[in-house]
């Protein structure tokens, strides 16, 4: 890569080269039954660079012809995307606990017995269909850059996610866990899943109307999605977010604290340093409801004449292939201070209302402008502070700019999730339309 | 290529096995409003194995050439642990042995052409809605993509396949004060460059309907009776129905394959559904899937009955139905899953007027905003509507979101029209992306829709 990097710095005047290498194995059960094993070799290369203010940008897997990576760099200098960017001086990146060497010849027997472990749980109380997708391996990624920067991090990580499916449905309770290394599901845990779904069975209506809902931590990406629009720099800069200006402000309830936490290492793919080598530091976007920070990537700090946040991230709604992704301010490690009450008690505080278990085109509508309208499925129903079953065909709607100054209370312990962050709360929140056919 | 892959599979000891080398070169034109964010045009490539050893099936994907015997170990020990605990036995149905180089005719290959002049096309559309009052922002992006894929298998089936997707697609957002609004314009398909050439129309309509969003009334929470236009009805017939009728989703939800059996009535007398990947000049056309099998028309729903599926070749087995074609991967990251190719409502003989006459009063719902299925119930957004009193149209709405459970929805369709349409631009997520996901109908009548409003 030096080598490399060096020849590249004498056409340009700066460059920045991106390693990644993952290797991982996923295993799938369907209906209690270990369906498939699937395994990931993967690596690529990005080269940046820049030339007379310009930025130029190629990528590709197999490095067989370095001049070819060059080339295509020099020619999207075409796009004249013009930029006044510092590639970081990022000698010494902080050390995080990120790395856990026996995730390393992890044997895959065990995992799968683990896995039929907790099939055998659930089915010995439930007669339910139960999915788990378990994934697990490492990921390392070395940046290089003219400026001096030479960094790498290696990762490991251990996800195991457990579907308890309703019938004649395919949605149902999930059950999350992340950790750097294999981890046992802790049979409390299972248990107060299988309590839940089975409340949860029978079919009952709702009557629609503005009314209490409670998010599950798993599905505020809901919500989220938009903040994370309405508060990265990109969209400030070209001024698609209803949130200009507005620093300082109080937008949301004061119950809300919401953060970036990347050096917090408790969970795999904790950061140093984001995908341009920029150290990362914690940032507060949400403080007892007042906006604090917008985030940025080198790109658009540049751009707004701000300092970078760390968090410039190969990232995209859809995924894809790292190497092909170009860095973007992305939140990748999002986490809401914890409330006072337990997710029972929560529970017990509503005397009407609903809890989404999971959403349904979160993606769509008009999310800069903070709109949502969601299907809820599995959607819970809630009467006097007990669940008394599950609702079918049942949507809600808002904007967050609304709905998130109506938090009524926020769950006491945090959980890892999938799509919006690292580990949130389930929050209550009151005044939210429901409607339901 | 085909003969690197034909020896790496000589060393493989299994029942079955097959390889894929798929080199992408993927080019791309973005536009953030009127500054180009990126130009790039690049190639990235990689391997799929896939194995079948003592009835146990695995795969595996790797970079590198040198990583095919470290790649083969894992597949090896991922089909043992397998066996060794009771996995679901794999096999695949019988499929044609088939010795095929294959690249479609384009109406222009994109190939040929620079790529200033490719900047120079996205460039005029992006700047068209400008001219429109009140628009703020549009990401506008040229996206070209090249998928020259070479499949091996250990029954002696040899394919190389070229197939090349073009767009201009993206957003264009108008802003007035504190509302913004976003809609998406999108053209291209699978038959080259042709198509994105005198476009202006899609792009100044879009524009003009991102203004009067502006002004347009936030639709009212409830259960409407509904028109859905071409673009919508496909999104519908893909989300709602077109997932169901993916073996792989419903293979080991014993409740879901008992409700989806052949034969039974789901729809409406006057409802027939097909997906068929084979109509040239279409977004969704291919002619072999990623697992060598020649794409076949499929009739899904036929006057309300369920007459077919689409399958992979295991998954036919476990049906114990033909294979179809219909297991595509997005690219070499990953090996195939069933995919829907061309899906659609058939036409029936209802012109516009005529469904607006049936229908009276209820909401006219225009232009897809993405879409979600789980189970049974389906969740997807339009970008603008208009309310409909005594069958005429009146005010546009905004914020609309249908939601609803499938057999419901089926035997609410109350009229079909004559006037199909497919659509441009595919993107289907299921763990894998599908760019030539392509969808389409007439128009038609929903009977109580749930509309989420705001």
């Amino acid at each position: 890569m030096e080598k490399f990097l060096s020849y590249v710095q004498k056409r340009v005047d700066q460059a920045e080269l991106y390693y990644y290498e993952s290797e991982l194995n996923h295993i799938t059960f369907e209906d209690g039954k270990v369906k498939e094993l699937e395994g990931t070799i993967q690596s690529g290369y990005s080269l940046r660079v820049i030339k007379d203010n310009t930025l130029g940008f190629a990528y590709t897997k197999n490095l067989n012809n370095p001049d070819l990576l060059l080339e295509g760099a020099l020619n999207s200098l075409k796009a004249k995307t013009h930029t006044n960017l510092k590639f970081p001086e990022n000698r010494v990146a902080k050390r995080l606990n990120v790395y856990d060497e026996s995730i390393e010849g992890l044997d895959t027997e065990m995992i799968v017995n683990e896995g039929k472990r907790v099939i055998e749980i659930i089915k010995s109380r439930l007669n339910a269909k139960v999915d788990i997708h378990i994934a697990y391996g490492i990921q390392k990624i070395a940046i290089e850059n003219s400026n001096g920067t030479e960094i790498s991090e290696k990762f490991s990580f251990y996800r195991f996610i457990c579907n308890i499916v309703f019938p004649n449905t395919a949605s149902g309770i999930d059950y999350i866990l992340k950790d750097k290394k294999f981890s046992s599901v802790p049979d409390t845990e299972l248990n107060e899943l299988i309590e839940i779904y089975q409340r949860a069975i029978p079919e009952r209506k709702l009557k629609s109307g503005m009314m209490k809902v409670l998010f599950l931590p798993d599905t505020l990406y809901a919500l989220l999605w938009r903040l994370a629009s309405g508060t990265a720099g990109n969209n400030i800069y070209y001024k698609k977010s209803p949130l200009i200006n507005k620093i300082g402000e109080k937008i949301f309830s004061e119950e809300l604290t919401i953060y970036e936490d990347p050096h917090n290492d408790y969970y795999p793919f904790a950061r140093s340093f984001d995908d341009e080598g920029t150290p990362t530091r914690k940032l507060m976007l949400i403080e007892n409801g007042i906006l604090k920070n917008f985030y940025y990537d080198l790109y658009y700090a540049d751009k707004l004449g701000v300092e970078p946040t760390g968090n410039g991230y190969k990232s995209a709604m859809w995924g894809g292939e790292y190497a092909a992704l170009k860095p973007v301010p992305s939140l990748e490690h999002t986490f809401i201070e914890p409330g006072k009450k337990s997710f029972f008690e929560l529970i017990q505080s509503m005397d009407y209302g609903i809890i989404v278990f999971g959403v349904l085109g979160a993606h769509s509508g008009n999310i800069p402008n903070g709109d949502f309208s969601i299907g809820i499925e599995p959607c819970l129903l809630v009467e006097g502070g007990e669940i008394t079953g599950r609702v079918k065909n049942t949507m809600i709607a808002g904007n967050i700019y609304d709905a998130m100054k109506n938090v009524i209370e926020i769950e006491n312990k945090l959980h890892p999730v999938i799509l919006s962050g690292t580990a949130l709360p389930a929050i209550l929140f009151d005044g939210i339309t429901v409607v339901s056919s | 290529m085909i003969q690197i892959l034909k020896s790496m599979l000589e060393k493989i000891n299994a029942q079955y096995a097959d390889l894929r080398y798929e080199l992408k070169t993927e080019t791309k034109i973005i536009f953030s409003g009127k500054d180009i964010t990126e130009i790039s045009s690049c190639p990235a490539d990689g391997f799929v194995l896939r194995i079948i050893k003592d009835r146990s099936f695995a795969s595996i994907t790797f970079t590198k050439e040198k990583d095919f015997e470290k790649a083969l170990k894992i597949a090896l020990i991922n089909a043992k642990v397998l066996s060794d605990n009771q996995g679901i036995p794999v096999e695949f149905a019988p499929a044609p042995v088939v010795k095929s180089n294959f690249t479609p005719l384009l109406d222009e290959n994109p190939e040929d052409v620079s790529i200033d002049e490719k900047i120079q096309l996205t460039r005029y559309y992006n700047d068209l809605p400008y001219k429109i009052p009140n628009i703020i922002h549009t990401d506008i992006g040229y996206n070209e993509v090249i998928r020259e894929k070479f499949f091996v298998n250990t029954e002696g089936t040899e394919i190389s396949e070229k197939l090349i997707t073009t767009r201009i697609s993206g957003s264009i957002i108008s802003g007035d004060g504190n509302i913004i609004q976003t809609v998406r314009v999108g053209i291209g398909g699978s038959n080259g460059l042709g198509i994105l050439r005198n476009r202006d129309e899609h792009f100044i309509k879009k524009a003009e309907i991102a203004n009067q969003l502006l002004k347009a009334e936030p639709v009212k929470a409830g259960t409407y009776n509904v028109i859905l236009n071409q673009n919508l009805a496909g999104v519908f017939t893909h989300e709602a129905f077109g997932h169901f009728s993916e073996a792989d989703l419903i293979e080991n939800n014993p409740t879901m394959r008992e409700k989806m059996k052949i034969g039974a009535k789901l729809g409406v007398d006057h409802l027939n559904i097909i997906d068929d990947p084979t109509i040239p000049g279409q977004l969704g056309f291919y002619k072999y899937d990623d697992e060598g099998v020649q794409a076949m028309p499929v009739q899904l729903l036929k006057n309300g009955v369920l007459v077919g599926r689409l399958h992979s070749r295991r998954t036919a087995r476990v049906f114990n139905e033909p294979p179809n074609g219909h297991c595509v991967a997005e690219d070499y990251r990953f090996p195939p899953i069933i995919r829907m190719g061309t899906i659609f409502i058939q036409p029936g003989d209802k012109t516009f007027e005529e469904l607006l006459m049936i229908l009276g009063d209820g909401l006219y719902l225009c232009d897809a905003m993405g879409g979600q299925t789980s189970g049974e119930n389906f969740t997807f957004a339009a970008q603008y509507g208009y309310i409909v009193k005594n069958g005429k149209i009146t005010n546009m709405i905004r914020n609309i979101n249908i939601s609803g459970n499938l057999y419901e929805t089926l035997n609410n369709i109350q009229a079909i029209g004559n006037d199909l349409k497919l659509g441009e631009v595919g993107g289907c997520g299921k763990g894998q992306l599908n760019i030539r996901s392509c969808y389409g109908a007439p128009h038609i009548i929903i009977r109580n829709a749930v509309i989420g409003g705001i």
